[in-house]
């Protein structure tokens, strides 16, 4: 009896498994450029991860309506995803499948810089062009590889115009600073940045009063805000994950920390669903991002209208360096008129993108330094506050973008 | 010192709030005597059926465990009829069935992400109910309503639950069964229906940790896992099985993660709580409530 | 299960055949058969796996093959104390760990060979596993499973809270990266994947050869009846906790090799993904599906296992995401509930009756 139930468990477990390995993705022909991405999209940092697919998907789909690339004969994008479920062993695996058994002519991802790392020296032994569209730590382009390729800014760029902003501010609105706190989630992307607080912090003459990692697992972040309360900082510097944005712009509320200003450093602050879950709390909150819907650049408000539509909520930065990403590929494939991976990484190093519809950030070009890096990358800070439609995020710094007719409200009240 | 009573209240409040998300693994592990490895992920759904009602209804998030105690406890009760179960059938003779971790850790697996595909990866939370934000101050003190709530809730919660046990005919089956199959099944007590029962409780009790959470928490799929590891701690330090000692253990890591932080990062208090756990398990094994009978 | 015939022949119980062999000429000569046939095919898989590499040329199936032989070996070291001695140790990823950032640390900062580290860092795992062991192996089920899940969490949080450990630079959460700059045997680093194959290989057979001495010496015998019967088995003399305490020595310093084959073969170990749960999880099933406390059991269960992770993940990983825990769950839950005792045994019970099948043939064929 029981022995028959195995065997018909076993033969369904089968057929399973059978059905996986032979009704894959079909082959694709001839005409198509592969690119995988390597993201999370289950675990923890699933939320993120589908943003930056969404975004993925809508470049990608615009591309391959508009003829595909041209030089290859109106060769197709196509996008194949690997979940990195945020776990470096999970990402090396996925990568290795993507270039040797899909034979993709590009990669991309992973988010996570812990993931970043062994992908992208993946990439690199097999000469597979990376894209890094986000993963902000210095190190992912100080490894001397050939094949990578960051969009975003590195996190010492972030802290520099960090504490920019911050120097601006107390001139602009003659309020001195001078006590900081520095709260971030204990992890590689946490952790770097406040290294460069800290540097920073010394050279600009400010008192750090609080230094404080927390994990980003944490169930009350209350004994963090007594901290942050008692410290009686001027500042408060934050790096947060979702979930712990969410707690911890709630908490502070809730113990009417007196602060001038929160500034934070996207993340979970800028996740699509953090002003919906916090509400007033998040008011007056400064926020670094790559990117901003009421950026004044042609182009982006459409765009973000129709990733709206789409999907229900705006681009972030993460999602909009996402999908500059595409379009960075597209033109390398425009220029390098090959699949080879070699004519794609030389065209992608020589990369100087400064119109078409990609290029609705900030900055006028993506051009690649000697390390990757794309050069021209560079933040900018908003704040979350009402200018008569409901809390949305403000550009505010550097002052040349700042949004027609809003002030900044600093110190906070 | 201000400081420090403050702290420590904080401390109380939430650890009564983790003891009671607890309450309901310590229930199942009297009974079944097995760890519920899919612990969190009820805690889990629990939350999301708050969120839902409370949000949908619009009504004060406490009136949800109207509908969510007893959604849980069928929740719970065919869980285990119906995935547990064959475990205990099949494995009649072994007293522990570690299977159950495995098939629990399974059911952890399904549940979570079948929360991913049907409601995605957002983080949802009540930003506008009636607790939210709402604290009490005593000059520089401050104390969290919805935290006391919570705590007040957990109390009552682990009273009702021990006077259930003590007092009332279901619960002494119950209480009777977990003693001892054989001779509760000898005397009439069909084994596998406490079992069923005792899960459905437990579940229930996470009911109640979920509305106690949702006023001032997010709710989204992996949120569970967060309470997992936790659960197991204060159970082990309070005695498995005992459910005083879920609360007291609840309250003990309370304390930690609130007045720790004030001598050291965050972050070390953490590998504080997993120390006191093992010196804990190394002097006293039954923890601080359980029965020697038990380990 | 136990014991039902499940063909009403009878004659593929071994018991029968031992006790009547000297009896029944035929029952010898086919036991002689099934012998020579159990090795020609133990030959042949052998044969297969070492010139596996030659006919899989593709690194991916080559990676997922790695990382299966991986599993199988860690497993493998978990079943000396989670299968013989019959506790349920959750935390196995800490003695992994301990492997790989001592390996890691020493070739790091004072260029010694990971061949060395390898053997240093279990050692440490040892030590670790005595911490952990000698006060918590006396407990049954549950407690012994919480105990080793805190420890290995407690060492996660630590690790991530150090930079430095005295001289030693762990580099807290963000982990440490080898840089691929010495490839060859006496630095463990290779550019192509058959090397990592054939050591992953070498220690698989290392240590199912060790299981085997193990489950036939008076150590075996003792932790088998210490696991059953702990009871009856002091009773009679048998120093079930010190059989124990040696079980878990040998099963923490075989894991800890696997540690440095793991930094070697991903080039980057953080604590968030080399001290995980996921991982200490990860054994535990495949012990318990393949089947605990047999020597085919954990090589059965990865074999079966890791590719249900793996290729669910590539085919819906991003269709639906998390659809391919979801499929891993439900094996999971299916397996237990049909076989709480893992799939060894039906498996051992088909590969029996084929080899008796085909010993069979043979003897009618020679008659012939």
């Amino acid at each position: 009896m029981k022995f028959n139930r195995f065997w018909a468990a076993t033969a369904v477990a089968g057929l399973l498994i059978s059905g996986l390995i032979f009704t894959g993705p079909a082959a694709a022909g001839e005409t198509t450029i592969k690119i995988g991405n390597i993201i999370p999209l289950s675990g923890p940092s699933a939320s993120v991860g589908q943003q930056g697919k969404n975004a993925r998907e809508m470049a990608v789909e615009e591309i391959n309506a508009a003829g595909g690339i041209k030089s290859l004969g109106g060769a197709k994008l196509e996008m194949l995803y690997a979940d990195s479920e945020s776990k470096p062993e999970r990402g090396v695996s996925e990568a290795e499948r993507l270039i040797n058994t899909e034979k993709v002519n590009v990669l991309t991802g992973c988010w996570n810089s812990a993931v970043t790392y062994p992908t992208t020296a993946v990439a690199e032994r097999y000469g597979v062009p990376f894209i890094v569209p986000v993963s902000v730590s210095d190190k992912i382009t100080e490894q001397g590889f050939k094949n990578v390729f960051r969009i975003a800014a590195k996190d010492s760029w972030w802290t520099r115009d960090q504490f920019a902003f911050l120097k601006d501010m107390q001139t602009e609105f003659n309020t001195p600073v001078k006590k900081l706190a520095f709260v971030y989630e204990n992890g590689d992307w946490g952790k770097g940045m406040a290294g460069q607080w800290k540097m920073l912090a010394e050279k600009d003459g400010y008192e750090v009063v609080l230094d404080e990692p927390y994990p980003s697992t944490a169930t009350d972040l209350s004994p963090v805000v007594q901290k942050i309360r008692r410290s009686r900082a001027d500042v408060l510097l934050l790096v947060s994950n979702a979930a712990d944005a969410i707690l911890l712009t709630n908490t502070l509320a809730e113990y009417k920390v007196r602060l001038k200003a929160i500034v934070a450093t996207g993340g979970g602050h800028a996740d699509p669903f953090f002003i919906k879950a916090v509400g007033k709390n998040a008011r007056y909150l400064f926020d670094i991002v790559e990117w901003e819907a009421d950026i004044n650049k042609p182009g982006a408000k459409e765009t973000n209208a129709k990733y709206k539509a789409k999907y229900g909520y705006n681009l972030t930065g993460e999602a909009v360096d996402a999908y500059v990403s595409m379009y960075v590929i597209k033109d390398a494939l425009e220029r390098a008129a090959s699949f080879d991976k070699d004519a794609i990484r030389k065209a992608l190093a020589e990369t100087n993108l400064t119109s078409g519809p990609g290029m609705i950030v900030g900055y006028d070009a993506v051009q690649f330094d000697n390390s990757g890096q794309n050069s021209h990358a560079s933040p900018v800070i908003v704040q979350i506050n009402d200018a008569g439609n409901g809390l949305e995020r403000i550009t505010v710094w550097p002052k040349s973008a700042r949004r027609a007719g809003y002030t900044p409200v600093f110190p906070k009240p | 010192m201000i400081y420090l009573i403050e702290d420590t209240i904080n401390g109380i409040l939430m650890g009564s709030i983790y003891g009671l998300t607890a309450l309901g693994l310590t229930i199942i592990f009297g009974v079944l005597k097995v760890v519920n490895f899919a612990h969190g992920t009820l805690l889990m759904v629990s939350m999301y059926a708050a969120y839902w009602t409370v949000s949908l209804s619009g009504l004060h998030p406490y009136l949800a465990l109207v509908i969510v105690v007893p959604v849980m406890y069928v929740f719970g009760y065919y869980l285990q009829d119906i995935v547990i179960k064959p475990i205990f059938k099949a494995e009649k003779d072994v007293r522990e069935p570690s299977t159950v971790i495995i098939v629990t850790t399974g059911v952890w697996y399904v549940l979570d992400n079948l929360t991913l595909m049907v409601f995605g990866p957002q983080y949802r939370s009540l930003p506008d109910n009636p607790l939210q934000g709402k604290m009490i101050e005593l000059g520089e003190m401050f104390i969290s309503v919805p935290k006391l709530w919570g705590a007040i809730t957990a109390v009552a919660t682990a009273y009702a639950v021990y006077y259930f046990f003590q007092k009332t005919r279901t619960g002494r089956a119950i209480r009777a069964c977990s003693l001892d199959r054989d001779a509760a099944s000898l005397s009439g007590i069909n084994q596998y229906k406490i079992y069923n029962m005792a899960f459905g409780l437990g579940t229930a009790v996470t009911g109640i940790a979920a509305v106690t959470l949702v006023p001032f928490y997010n709710t989204f799929p992996s949120v569970g896992v967060l309470f997992d590891i936790k659960g197991f701690i204060i159970v082990v330090l309070g005695g498995l099985g005992s459910i005083p000692g879920a609360i007291i253990g609840g309250i003990i890591v309370g304390i930690i993660e609130s007045v720790g932080p004030q001598f050291m990062t965050a972050t070390w208090t953490e590998a504080i709580v997993y120390g006191l756990f093992l010196l804990v398990l190394f002097v006293k094994p039954s923890g601080l409530f359980g029965v020697k009978y038990d380990w | 299960m136990t014991g039902k015939p499940i063909t009403g022949t009878g004659d593929n119980n071994t018991p029968y055949e031992t006790d009547d062999a000297f009896l029944d000429r035929s029952a010898l000569a086919r036991q002689v058969v099934k012998d020579t046939i159990n090795k020609v095919l133990l030959g042949a898989v052998l044969i297969l796996v070492l010139a596996l590499p030659a006919v899989i040329t593709s690194p991916t199936w080559l990676h997922i093959i790695v990382l299966i032989f991986f599993y199988a070996y860690l497993t493998t070291s978990w079943n000396m104390v989670g299968g013989f001695a019959g506790v349920l140790p959750l935390g196995h990823a800490v003695f992994l760990g301990i492997g790989a950032y001592t390996s890691t640390v020493l070739s790091l900062q004072y260029g010694i060979s990971p061949w060395l580290g390898m053997f240093v860092g279990g050692i440490l795992a040892v030590a670790a596993g005595m911490v952990i062991g000698l006060p918590t192996l006396k407990m049954r089920g549950a407690y012994f499973a919480l105990a080793t899940i805190a420890f290995a969490e407690g060492v996660r949080v630590m690790v991530e809270n150090i930079e430095y450990l005295g001289p030693f630079k762990l580099n807290g959460p963000r982990g440490l990266q080898i840089p691929p700059l010495n490839i060859g045997w006496g630095d463990f680093m290779f550019s192509s994947k058959v090397p990592y194959y054939y050591i992953i290989l070498v220690m698989l057979l290392i240590i199912l050869f060790l299981t085997w001495a193990v489950s036939r010496s008076k150590l075996g015998y003792y932790l088998t009846a210490g696991g059953e019967e702990p009871e009856a088995a002091q009773a009679l003399g048998v120093n079930v906790s010190r059989a124990k305490v040696i079980a878990m020595a040998l099963s923490c310093f075989f894991t800890a090799l696997a540690g440095t084959f793991y930094a070697q073969f991903s080039l980057f170990i953080h604590p968030k993904s080399t001290i995980s749960l996921d991982i200490s999880f990860e054994i535990a099933f495949i012990a318990l599906i393949g089947g605990r406390g047999s020597i085919a059991g954990p090589v059965l269960g990865a074999l079966l296992l890791r590719p249900v992770s793996d290729l669910s993940r590539i085919y819906f990983g991003d269709i639906l995401p998390g659809m391919h825990l979801v499929i891993y769950g439900v094996v999971l839950i299916l397996v237990m509930i049909y076989q709480p005792r893992g799939l060894q045994e039906p498996l051992t019970r088909i590969y029996d009756r084929v080899v008796n099948r085909m010993a069979a043939g043979f003897i009618k064929g020679g008659d012939k």
